[in-house]
């Protein structure tokens, strides 16, 4: 589904990623890990193109997408989350949702000024659809609470509810479950399992490594911005070199 | 819920009355000038709002109404044309000037955006001052401009030089403005507005193109912005390069950022307040009306930058129970 | 066309510059280290003007004396601001926009305080230098060579500040990553109050610089601003060398435009080219980002 072929990043003298290259398969769940700073957030970012790789190029379904802009790209079907806390906050949990809708939505925007009845049935239907990937992440209780007033844990499965939202056909989940507690984890490690159930390919950004280890079914290693092992999460925890990359460094 | 939206909708309407009948009251003509002015810059301070919730400021904005202005009156003086065509046309005029500015200022973020606006207002000022002069009229600018008339034989002759029915016209048309940006804010596309100014990677990430929309609605505020030009020209009847000026921009962001930014109805309180502030004010210490400004948005600012439209919700904050942990 | 004039042109268009690039310099640290657009720069600059009307045109204080004192004392109404004003609205929502409205807000404020204070009229402040210098055809007034001189004094004195001193170091760490500085230990509320502070001090100084070469009245704040904006923009927000060069840029820019054009075709020509330099590298000559 996703190819990224030598695809390398540099940022002036530092070259942050350096002639990678993996393969997404359709319905599995990859893992990208590595230590701090080894260049995984730049990976996502080239893919959802924040960024333009310095040479490479990513191919999703047989489309070169390296020159695209954001927007594009997740028109396409590639939709991210953010390792920082991202949301709309000063509107509901509801909206954010709807919102992610919009772009599949078929809303024209002349007739959502003049509520068309087509533009109300539309509306509608988003609306309904918000409600069902509320309640399919667990959050319909806390639908019209303002996405700032959510605790954490809440407001990152919000922002995979959005992400949802946009029917990505690969949802890129950068970090999930960063700041959460022991509950929250495995909550959402059940989350993630269903949305593959539901025909989902996923990237995964995570440094829990237990949770790695029960969803992925692949796993890349990043160091200092190249890969350095590849295959099944097993396989990888007994690599020496991914050992040593990790030695120092606090889970 | 629906008692509450019944009284307000009530409310709307008590005012509008009050608003319409207000001439019975009295027929100075002087506080229909300042009932005019008023009303012409809430039309601008509105098409400011509307930028303002992009989350961008434009510091050349008052140069889109120079352009609706400019406009009119010239179909109106050199081409011969009715106001009531001119108006439309030079309303649509700077909206779609603003398209190709906002498609190359709008990549620019925060500050260099705000500096690129200011720099086109300068230009615009000094296009408008210095070359053409035949038909800009130079740094005087130009003059004698006509008051609108209605003249359909028979069955209505209206003559707008009287300040009241200028009045109406436009009240009729602030009316028109704020239901048009209500109607907008309420809306899916006010939706997206709210959410490109508050997370645009977000916005981006979800496939909404942030600069479709930031050139969409800076293109709805300089429609407005042409709106309250065309007005300001036919009502003052004299218009020079710098009324249009980044100066002039400086008090209706004054206007907005006091009654309240997010809010239709902000820049509606702000304006009012301001303007009727400052003219007491004016009565008494002259020019000193700048440095009341100042203060006031200063202190706005610094102490309630939601503006006043926030008022009502701190003081039932004040006067209610301490809220439960967890809320807002 | 002349040598000599030429040459003119040139020294005109260096003291333009450096009275610019002077300026420029304020609006630039204090946005590179807080993010702030200070509208009120260019009331700043009145301000140094009019505290060397007072000190040294009035009271007879000694210039340079004056000179220290009018950065020292709007350098400290600076700092004042920065912790009054400013600082408590990086801890609020749309943090640009609404240090933007306070600055605008402000310039009103100091603008109409003056002229409460010292009148609407034009000032003169007496010269400190007198006579006229001839090198060769071409003329300068011995004020103006000062001006000069003394402007690249502090220019090179703001350099050594910046990149000798623990201090300087920490205004150019806050500039460049306040959360690298800050876990570094530097006291970032400190390094702002204090860069708003030699901000401002910046401008008052070009002002006094410039105090007994033009008149002063309280609207040059005005005037001022949108030439440091130019420079600013031209030379890229927050860079120390590009509003040097920026300043000097325009100065030039306009000095020599002046010789061929009348002063409107220059502005307008002045601002196109901006206008496409911007368009062609949006952060400026020498910015970053």
């Amino acid at each position: 589904m996703l190819e990224v072929k030598n695809m390398t990043k540099r940022f002036g003298g530092l070259i942050a990623v350096h002639t990678l290259d993996f393969e997404i398969n359709e319905g599995e769940i990859l893992g990208l890990i590595g230590p701090n700073g080894a260049g995984k957030t730049t990976v996502f970012n080239m893919i959802t193109g924040t960024f333009r790789p310095t040479h490479g190029e990513i191919v999703f379904f047989s489309k070169k997408i390296d020159r695209l802009k954001p927007n594009k790209i997740a028109e396409l079907g590639a939709v991210r989350t953010f390792q920082l806390t991202n949301l709309f906050g000063e509107m509901t949990a509801i909206q954010n949702v709807i919102l992610g809708t919009h772009q599949k939505s078929g809303i024209r925007l002349w007739g959502s000024l003049f509520k068309t009845h087509s533009t109300r049935i539309k509306e509608t239907n988003s609306e309904e659809e918000a409600r069902d990937i509320l309640e399919f992440m667990g959050l319909t209780e806390q639908q019209e609470t303002f996405a700032r007033n959510l605790p954490h844990g809440q407001q990152r499965r919000l922002e995979v509810s959005i992400a949802l939202a946009a029917k990505p056909k690969l949802l890129l989940l950068d970090e999930p479950l960063q700041g959460m507690s022991h509950e929250e984890v495995k909550d959402m490690v059940g989350r993630i399992a269903k949305i593959r159930q539901k025909g989902k390919t996923i990237l995964l950004v995570e440094h829990n490594m237990r949770a790695v280890t029960s969803i992925c079914d692949r796993v890349i290693v990043l160091n200092f911005g190249e890969k350095i092992a590849e295959g099944s999460p097993q396989e990888v925890m007994q690599n020496p070199e991914v050992i040593e990359a990790y030695l120092g460094v606090e889970e | 819920m629906i008692k509450k939206r019944i009284a307000v909708y009530i409310g709307y309407i008590a005012l509008l009355t009050l608003l319409f009948f207000i001439p019975l009251i009295t027929s100075e003509p002087y506080v229909f000038h300042i009932l005019c002015l008023i009303g012409i810059n809430i039309i601008f301070a509105c098409s400011l709002n509307t930028i303002l919730n992009i989350g961008e400021l434009n510091l050349g904005h008052a140069a889109f109404m120079g352009i609706g202005a400019y406009a009119s009156v010239l179909l109106v003086m050199r081409l011969s044309f009715c106001f009531w065509s001119a108006l439309p046309i030079a309303m649509i005029a700077s909206a779609i000037i603003s398209l190709p500015i906002g498609f190359l200022t709008l990549r620019f973020r925060g500050a260099y955006f705000l500096l690129f606006t200011f720099l086109f207002a300068e230009l615009v000022r000094m296009l408008l001052s210095n070359f053409w002069i035949g038909l800009f009229g130079g740094i005087p600018g130009l003059t004698n401009i006509p008051r609108p008339s209605i003249n359909i034989t028979g069955l209505l002759n209206i003559n707008f030089s009287s300040n009241i029915h200028f009045y109406y016209l436009i009240l009729i048309l602030v009316v028109f403005t704020v239901l048009i940006m209500h109607r907008i804010d309420l809306s899916r596309l006010g939706m997206v507005f709210k959410a490109i100014s508050q997370s645009e990677s977000l916005a981006e990430s979800i496939g909404i193109s942030s600069m479709k929309f930031k050139i969409l609605g800076c293109a709805i505020g300089c429609f407005f912005a042409g709106m309250a030009g065309s007005l300001y020209a036919h009502f003052v009847g004299i218009i020079t390069p710098t009324d249009f000026s980044i100066h002039a921009v400086l008090a209706p962001i004054a206007y907005v950022v006091v009654g309240g930014m997010g809010n239709v109805f902000g820049p509606v309180i702000g304006t009012c307040f301001l303007m009727i502030v400052s003219h007491f004010f004016l009565r008494q210490f002259g020019l000193y009306e700048l440095l009341m400004y100042g203060v006031i948005i200063v202190i706005i600012i610094r102490f309630m930058p939601e503006g006043l439209i926030s008022l009502p919700r701190i003081v039932s904050f004040l006067l209610s129970k301490p809220p439960k942990r967890g809320e807002d | 066309m002349e040598l000599s004039l030429l040459l003119q042109g040139g020294l005109n268009g260096v003291m333009l510059g450096l009275n610019y690039a002077l300026i420029a310099l304020g609006l630039s640290l204090i946005f590179g280290i807080m993010g702030i657009v200070n509208f009120a720069h260019g009331e700043m600059y009145m301000l140094g003007g009019y505290v060397t009307y007072y000190l040294f045109g009035l009271f007879g204080l000694n210039y340079f004396a004056t000179l220290i004192a009018a950065v020292i004392m709007v350098g400290f109404l600076g700092v004042l601001l920065e912790k009054i004003i400013f600082r408590p609205l990086t801890t609020r929502p749309k943090e640009a926009l609404t240090s933007l409205i306070a600055a605008v807000g402000l310039a009103w404020v100091f603008q109409m305080l003056a002229v409460i204070c010292f009148g609407d009229l034009d000032k003169d402040v007496p010269s400190v230098f007198k006579g006229i210098i001839n090198m060769g055809g071409v003329v300068i007034t011995a004020e103006r060579l000062a001006a000069i001189i003394i402007g690249i004094g502090l220019v090179v004195v703001l350099n050594i500040f910046l990149l000798r001193t623990k201090v300087g170091k920490a205004i150019r760490a806050v500039a460049q990553d306040k959360e690298a500085a800050a876990l570094q230990g530097v006291h970032v509320s400190r390094i702002s109050a204090l860069s708003f502070g030699i901000g401002c001090g910046l401008a008052a100084a070009a002002g006094a610089l410039m105090a007994p070469i033009f008149v002063i009245n309280p609207f040059l704040g005005g005037e001022v601003i949108l030439k440091a904006f130019l420079v600013v923009i031209l030379g890229g927000m927050g860079s120390i060398p590009g509003a040097m060069l920026g300043g000097l840029v325009l100065g030039f820019i306009e000095s020599f435009g002046c010789l061929f054009f009348n002063v409107p075709t220059v502005s307008v020509l002045t601002f196109t080219l901006i206008i496409i330099i911007l368009i062609v590298r949006p952060q400026g000559l020498l910015g970053h980002d």
